[in-house]
């Protein structure tokens, strides 16, 4: 895209269409289909431009569904914002309230009671097996498997269970706090909640291996997509994205907070950056969320005590937080000025990095594939959906969103039957 | 954690550091000239090999502050860059040629403070509708003032 200009609807029809022009205008101009359709669920637009059946430039076009979050933030006290952003994302509901109260901790340079770091560990912990275990199932849908998706997705229910036994809610858990979490875990309960995490391990087994040896999935994923070290490194990309392509960065590990570091586990990297690694990673992370889960219920049979110190006052100054969601590093900024409510409120969510790479990943492939490697970032996934493709020559609509994900599917159905499965 | 990283950008950058503020063992932040913003940025990211966060744009009544946030994963720190540009001359370099995924932020700090980024490849408007109306920027603390 760099040194082109989009040309916009009215300059089209100001602009004489001379053979010179029309060649001109032909190589950018884009039919504003959407971003509100009654396809989408989420106003946001992706624009493939594709010549024949190859991806050859991507845009990428946000903000109509900006609520102003960081600015209804600067009239909130410090304590109404944990409500405020756990509503940033649904999925996600805990990373963004855990970042905050991360920034607030550093502010006020204070540390929370071991219990409620072990409380908040278990809660971000079992969030990320929910939204992998989502993103499994929408990956299989995408890809024509939808017993994958319903096997995921049905696993996908006791551990929103299990939130519900924690904390009252299957999503927005309303747990974090600055200063700890509001409320505490029962240790009649603990038992009850292993059973469950225990139960999920022959799950994820028998998912794994379906994902790993299919020779469909690895047909239709492996070598697609790929995003390099080095471009993963100029665009920023964080969390899964940029683990697949071998950045060794983990916010959990580097930078420690709630109760990462008093825990046993690993950090899992690979090194082939394509849509295949990106799923077998998601998978692999899965049992080291297990493994967490289990070592901080163990812990918290013998640590007793508070889970929140109040805090009284907020220094002015700045404050950085940051927390390792299911899809990437989530940071929060806030700028103190000692008052009730924080000057500025800087909120960065993973997707923001991890979507521009798109632009690096989707550039040569075809547009069935285009789908999957969309998804493999595991954008908010509606975000898929918002895809228009238009053709280049004509600069006509030729697929809808709904289109794409046939397609996607029918290649699959085709190296099925081409392998005799 | 002794911190290679941190010591080489002092040492190197000595003459331009304005003002250097280690608020803690992990977070830093180091004031500097808009005039050096590339030749730092350039450094740490290349170099260095830092990750880069994000951009944070605010109003301040000194001028618009932006802050760059850059993070070295392996020594658990994260160094953060600040140039506060004068109300009358919200100008700064785009450092979108350098590190790539600057681009879109530096497009919304463009659409909510009314910075303009010198040499941005892809200066469109980003999060703001197309028809909000010109020189208007909403994350600006007299933003709304004159309605009132």
């Amino acid at each position: 895209m760099t040194g082109h200009r989009e040309i916009t609807p009215i300059e089209r029809i100001l602009v004489p269409m001379n053979s010179k022009n029309q060649k001109k205008s032909m190589h950018k101009t884009i039919i504003p289909i959407g971003p509100y359709h009654p396809l989408q669920e989420e106003p946001e637009h992706f624009k493939l431009f594709v010549e024949g059946e190859r991806v050859v430039d991507i845009d990428w076009k946000t903000g109509y569904n900006h609520r102003g979050i960081e600015k209804l933030a600067e009239g909130m006290s410090y304590d109404q914002v944990t409500f405020l952003v756990e509503r940033i994302c649904g999925i996600c509901s805990t990373s963004h309230p855990l970042a905050y109260v991360n920034a607030v901790e550093d502010l006020c340079k204070i540390d929370i009671p071991e219990r409620a770091k072990y409380i908040r560990t278990i809660i971000a912990e079992l969030e990320r097996l929910h939204s992998h275990l989502l993103w499994v199932g929408l990956a299989g849908h995408f890809l024509g498997f939808d017993t994958v998706w319903m096997w995921a997705w049905k696993y996908r229910e006791p551990v929103c269970d299990i939130m519900e036994v924690i904390t009252g809610n299957r999503q927005s858990y309303a747990m974090m706090k600055p200063g700890g979490v509001r409320r505490d875990i029962d240790n009649n309960d603990i038992s009850k909640i292993m059973k469950m995490v225990d139960d999920l391990v022959p799950q994820l087994d028998l998912l794994t291996s379906a994902v790993k040896t299919d020779p469909v999935i690895q047909a239709r994923t492996k070598g697609v997509g790929i995003l390099t070290k080095e471009e993963a490194h100029n665009y920023g990309a964080i969390g899964p994205t940029g683990r697949t392509s071998g950045l060794k960065i983990d916010i959990r590990r580097d930078f420690p907070y709630a109760a990462y570091d008093l825990v046993d586990w690993k950090v899992i990297t690979t090194e082939n950056g394509d849509v295949f690694d990106k799923v077998v990673l998601r998978m692999l992370e899965m049992y080291e969320s297990v493994k967490i889960t289990k070592q901080c219920l163990e812990k918290l049979k013998t640590v007793t005590g508070e889970i929140d110190i109040n805090i009284k006052d907020v220094p002015s100054g700045h404050g950085l937080g940051h927390a390792e969601a299911p899809r990437g590093e989530v940071f929060h900024y806030i700028r103190s000025d000692g008052t009730n409510s924080p000057i500025r409120h800087k909120i960065r969510a993973p997707s923001f990095c991890n979507v521009p790479t798109f632009k690096a990943t989707c550039i040569g492939e075809t547009v069935s594939d285009a789908t999957i490697i969309l998804a493999a970032v595991d954008p908010c996934y509606c975000c898929t959906e918002r895809m228009a493709v238009v053709n280049k020559e004509t600069d006509k609509q030729v697929f809808t969103s709904k289109d794409l994900v046939r397609l996607s599917r029918e290649k699959s159905e085709k190296i099925r039957h081409e392998i005799g499965q | 954690m002794e911190s290679k990283s941190i010591d080489k950008i002092k040492e190197k950058f000595e003459d331009i550091i304005i003002e250097f503020q280690e608020r803690s063992v992990t977070r830093y932040y180091v004031l500097i000239d808009r005039k050096d913003l590339l030749t730092f940025v350039s450094y740490i990211f290349n170099d260095l090999g830092a990750r880069y966060i994000i951009e944070t744009g605010l109003d301040t009544r000194e001028g618009i502050e932006i802050l760059y946030h850059f993070a070295f994963d392996d020594e658990g720190k994260i160094v953060s860059l600040r140039v506060v540009l004068p109300h009358e001359k919200t100008e700064v370099e785009s450092i979108s040629n350098i590190v790539t995924g600057a681009q879109w932020i530096e497009r919304e700090i463009q659409d909510i403070l009314g910075v303009t980024f010198l040499n941005h490849p892809d200066p469109r408007r980003f999060i703001l509708a197309d028809d909000w109306p010109q020189g208007n920027y909403p994350y600006r603390k007299n933003f709304g003032a004159n309605e009132l």
